[in-house]
């Protein structure tokens, strides 16, 4: 475990001195990520300004979704989504036997090589407006459901993650999917909104996106206190069930990996 | 002539060579349409009319602006950036055709199966989900739609040649181009109409260019403009054609002097 720290430690260092080399890009980096925040809340002010509810949501507690969101998506692309958008390239480029030759665990030194340091800003403005609706709204927060609202995160953290591997696995079998990535970040997008909003899909298409409905709806409903345990344990289960389905395609994709073009 | 055919051809083969990757583009493409449907679909669950607009129309306009996105910002012209910064521009300079053309062609491949592509999903949309969508039975708002919408195809085509002539200048214009996507998004009209946006903002952003990549041409399918309002965007996307089209041109005269073939 100490190795993994250690490795860790260095990685943040390395991913940090690469930020400062670029510095015109983070601030393009920053102003595009804020641009992004600004414009989804923006869109949900604009679009509640005549209804007072939708779908049992009220206006604050709709913006605080989106609070939630950009707090857990800045996490998310700061320190997940690039280095899952980096294996493709690794893949692509036959590069990815540098990685599995590391002496740790390969799935994990594909998932934290690479930090986005730019990306928190979201998280920043996220929390920063979270907080604000939260004093607006009268909420008050115990020690429980912070705790609470924190392990949903990390939980929805591991369920976007355990979504994202398998279709990244699929590249393995065909290296020109590079588009699957932009699938991926659009399909992260659906956990954007309420789960009820996607009521009226076809089951078959419901069966794919509920997961990700999932994601910010849970600790968002813990921090405006409409917590359910059996909309918890649902999320609980499909993560289970998601991260062992991730773990196994992993593993099977990377038993076919032929490391083309190396 | 025989050339360019040959452009648009080549161009279509190249995108479907990897066909389950251009799948995955389009189920993105139809992923991003639902996701605004549902949006809309879901605030008209507890009333008819939203900010002058009807449940018919608002879901027309989600449909459509969606194909009419497919059409006008489908290029091939992004690609631009990076043959510069490669030094693959030489490639083309020695080559006896005309650069603008040659994207031009590629683009055209890009547009008309983008195009033949975005009707089947929205038809697919519209016999799953089927909503109550408005069709424009008049002749003039259909032919007054397909002319805005030239006009926005022809000006997306400049507006991206800019955004990849910016190589000449920039190592990399990646960032740039993202944060232009972020911009078009809430200026083009993609999420929702932009008379919908509190007066002073909606009328600024309606002066600026970016409306005819999506918004005007459906408002005017929709038949929400008046002949004055229709004539004086058509006058003013064709000013706003003349002036990206002038510093397209002037990009590419400087950063021609300017070009070194690094990489190559």
């Amino acid at each position: 475990m100490k190795k993994y720290f250690s490795v860790y430690r260095r990685l943040c260092i390395a991913n940090w001195n690469v930020l400062m080399a670029y510095r015109a890009d983070v601030f393009m980096q920053i102003v595009s990520s804020l641009a992004f925040s600004v414009n989804h809340v923006f869109i949900i002010l604009l679009l509640t300004v005549k209804v007072p509810s939708v779908y049992g949501w009220s206006r604050g507690e709709l913006l605080l979704l989106a609070g939630v969101y950009n707090m857990f998506i800045g996490i998310y692309h700061a320190f997940i989504s690039r280095n899952l958008n980096h294996i493709a390239d690794e893949i692509y480029f036959g590069r990815l036997d540098y990685v599995l030759l590391k002496p740790i665990d390969s799935q994990l030194s594909t998932t934290i090589w690479k930090i986005n340091y730019a990306s928190l800003i979201r998280f920043v403005f996220g929390a920063g407006l979270s907080f604000y609706l939260l004093h607006d709204m009268s909420v008050s927060l115990t020690v429980s459901s912070v705790v609470l609202f924190f392990l949903f995160i990390l939980l929805g953290m591991f369920l976007l993650y355990s979504f994202w591997l398998p279709f990244i696995s699929l590249i393995i079998f065909n290296p020109r999917l590079s588009n699957i990535i932009m699938l991926l970040y659009q399909l992260t997008n659906v956990s954007r909104y309420p789960k009820e909003m996607y009521a009226r899909l076809p089951v078959y298409m419901v069966a794919v996106l509920l997961p990700l409905t999932l994601i910010i709806t849970m600790p968002t409903k813990v921090l405006v206190q409409k917590f359910s345990y059996s909309l918890a344990s649902e999320l609980v289960i499909v993560c289970l069930v998601m991260g062992l389905f991730a773990r196994f395609t992993w593993k099977f994709a990377l038993r076919h990996y032929t490391s083309a073009s190396s | 002539m025989k050339t360019y055919i040959q452009i648009i051809r080549l161009t279509w083969e190249e995108m479907m060579e990897y066909r389950l990757n251009f799948i995955m583009w389009r189920v993105r493409f139809v992923m991003q349409r639902l996701v605004v449907y549902f949006l809309w679909w879901a605030l008209f669950a507890s009333r008819e009319t939203f900010f002058d607009y009807t449940q018919s129309t608002i879901l027309t306009y989600i449909l459509l602006s969606g194909i009419v996105a497919t059409f006008v910002t489908g290029t091939r012209v992004y690609g631009v950036g990076e043959l510069i910064t490669r030094g693959d521009l030489s490639n083309t300079l020695i080559k006896p055709i005309n650069f603008f053309s040659v994207y031009a062609a590629r683009d055209t491949a890009d547009k008309l199966l983008n195009l033949f592509l975005g009707i089947i999903e929205v038809a697919l949309l519209l016999s799953i989900l089927r909503p109550p969508v408005f069709v424009q039975t008049d002749v003039m708002p259909l032919v007054l739609a397909g002319m805005a919408v030239a006009i926005g195809t022809v000006m997306y085509y400049c507006y991206a040649m800019i955004h990849g002539l910016l190589a000449f200048w920039l190592p990399d214009v990646w960032a740039p181009r993202f944060l232009s996507f972020v911009i078009l998004e809430f200026l083009t009209g993609a999420l929702f109409p932009l008379d919908i946006l509190p007066e002073p903002l909606s009328t600024f952003i309606r002066l600026l260019p970016f409306q005819y990549f999506m918004y005007f041409p459906v408002k005017v399918y929709l038949g929400q403009l008046t002949v004055l309002q229709m004539a004086g965007g058509m006058a003013v996307g064709l000013v706003c054609v003349g002036i990206l089209w002038y510093v397209m041109a002037m990009m590419w005269r400087r950063g021609l002097r300017k070009y070194a073939g690094e990489g190559r």
